[in-house]
């Protein structure tokens, strides 16, 4: 069983989230992750996961209740800081955003540049990065010439060009085999070992299950079951 | 911090290639508009300068002394009229000089030049400022001498107020099709702009999941506004020029003002160029304002 720290890293209290007058995104969740966790958010298409993850990128502005990051409330983050908040953490979207026109060096490098590395930093940290992601060998390839697998590899490398201690991924192995997938999350395991605290939102339960990570079920807007406080625990969870 | 302009600028330049007809549109309409409000309005100087130059020699102010003024009047009426503002010279012309000249013109033999002269003493007058509105305030001002009076004061009234409404006119034609062309030029900035945005949507989408600030996300499409507006501007410029030479060229085969004078190629160069940037920031501010919003 996973412990609730008294000093989470990440804290949602009562928050709900309303698209129009009718439509809840989220409804009174409540939920804390530690600093290093490793949560999947699972659920059906529409349950409010990926609502999860924006709400902490600050892509969802509108919620009542309260999200604390590192103990600070996102609705006090304005326009200008969402900037900054970002380089907090690392963002890997569903469809990956690569630049078609680019490289996949370049398209690290690109996204190092636009937060204010010089050339000097980007040409000593994309090999590092292309590296730990496992697709050194591919960075002179542009994107339509990587399999999904390797195109995930390098999204997640991109996200990792600010140090971030908190990964965020939506559906990583959305259109992935399953051998792919797994490799994804070994990769994102191994990052968790590095001391970064991982969220994923997937619905993909065969691999999820095997992870033996901490599970956070969300249904309607609603948190369903969590793992760490005395959900169900899969087999294999350490 | 050059590291960091390198980047902003090379961003900015790639629209120039991605976006090419969009940016030709702008550059163009920019260029024409700018031709033509730059071309206007550097005619209605010219215009006004050979006006200035030229009419007030030409349109020269006649004040009629009352009779019986004496030597000491004339010479207060003299300094009063001097400085009266927009007066640029006052020569007197004693009635004694003026009568034979006048006798000589009309060409009248039988009148005795030891009569009493029946015409009076006046000043011709020069004018810095020839417009109708300025003349008949320096006329009032002189009518109210006591050595004046009620109309003592001609000029040329109806010429001045043709002159007048000839270059409000220009001046009317050169604001409405500048407006017109410049709002054009404007308008098609904000969209090369707005599609620049739609067609990097990717781009900015990975700075903002990555954390780009909003200046380093914005400022290459200001610069690309900027770029097309100064590049307009200086294009205009070239074209005014080519257009001057060839006008020279006519007046002088054509022989009516003489030979113009050299085009003032560098000064109008910058004031297109920098007017050109100024509203290419301005319609690619506009542009921005909305769509780059952290998402």
């Amino acid at each position: 069983m996973i412990e609730v720290a008294q000093s989470p890293f990440i804290q949602f209290d009562n928050v709900q989230v309303q698209y129009g007058k009718i439509v809840f995104g989220l409804r009174d969740v409540s939920l804390c992750v530690e600093k290093g966790e490793f949560a999947f958010f699972v659920g059906k298409t529409g349950a409010g996961k990926s609502t999860l993850l924006k709400l902490l990128t600050r892509e969802v502005r509108d919620y009542t209740g309260s999200v604390k990051l590192a103990g600070r409330e996102l609705n006090t983050y304005k326009d200008r800081h969402i900037a900054g908040l970002r380089r907090t953490m690392g963002i890997v979207p569903q469809d990956f955003a690569l630049l078609p026109r680019k490289r996949v060096w370049d398209n690290l490098a690109y996204a190092m540049r636009a937060v204010g590395h010089s050339k000097k930093e980007v040409r000593k940290r994309v090999p590092e990065i292309l590296e730990l992601v496992k697709v050194g060998h591919r960075a002179d390839a542009f994107p339509h010439e990587l399999s999904g697998g390797e195109q995930q590899r390098v999204a997640i490398g991109r996200a990792l060009i600010n140090n971030p201690p908190l990964l965020l991924a939506d559906e990583p192995t959305g259109n992935l085999d399953p051998e792919i997938s797994w490799e994804i999350m070994e990769l994102l395991l191994d990052l968790n070992k590095l001391g970064t605290t991982v969220l994923v939102a997937s619905h993909d339960m065969m691999v999820i299950h095997r992870m033996g990570k901490r599970i956070i079920t969300i249904d309607q807007g609603t948190v369903l079951n969590d793992s760490a406080i005395g959900g169900e625990l899969f087999a294999g969870q350490a | 911090m050059l590291d960091k302009l390198e980047f902003l600028f090379s961003e900015s330049f790639k629209t120039f290639r991605r976006n090419g007809l969009m940016t030709f549109a702008a550059i163009s309409t920019v260029a024409i508009s700018m031709f033509l409000l730059g071309g206007l309005g550097y005619t209605y100087y010219r215009v006004n300068e050979y006006a200035q130059n030229t009419f007030p020699h030409q349109f020269t102010m006649e004040v009629f002394l009352k009779k019986g003024t004496t030597y000491e009047e004339i010479k207060q009426t003299a300094q009063q009229i001097r400085a009266v503002p927009g007066v640029e010279s006052a020569v007197l012309i004693p009635k004694e000089k003026a009568y034979p000249k006048l006798l000589k013109d009309m060409n009248v033999p039988g009148l005795a030049e030891d009569k009493d002269i029946p015409i009076q003493d006046k000043f011709d007058l020069v004018l810095k400022d020839i417009s109708e509105e300025g003349s008949a305030t320096i006329a009032s001002q002189i009518e109210a001498l006591p050595t004046a009076g009620a109309g003592s004061v001609q000029y040329m009234r109806e010429e001045q107020r043709f002159l007048d409404q000839f270059l409000g006119l220009l001046r009317l034609l050169g604001s409405l099709v500048g407006a017109l062309l410049f709002a054009t030029a404007g308008i098609l900035i904000y969209n090369a702009i707005r599609l620049t945005i739609v067609s990097r949507r990717l781009e900015i989408r990975v700075m903002q999941l990555v954390g780009a600030s909003r200046f380093t996300i914005q400022v290459p499409f200001l610069f690309e506004g900027v770029f097309q507006g100064a590049i307009g501007g200086t294009f205009a410029s070239l074209i005014l020029l080519v257009t001057y030479k060839v006008l020279a060229q006519a007046i002088v085969a054509f022989d009516v003002f003489g030979a113009l004078p050299d085009f003032p190629l560098w000064p109008i160069m910058g004031g297109l160029a920098a007017a050109g940037a100024l509203y290419g920031f301005f319609s690619s501010f506009m542009a921005l304002s909305s769509p780059l919003r952290y998402r």
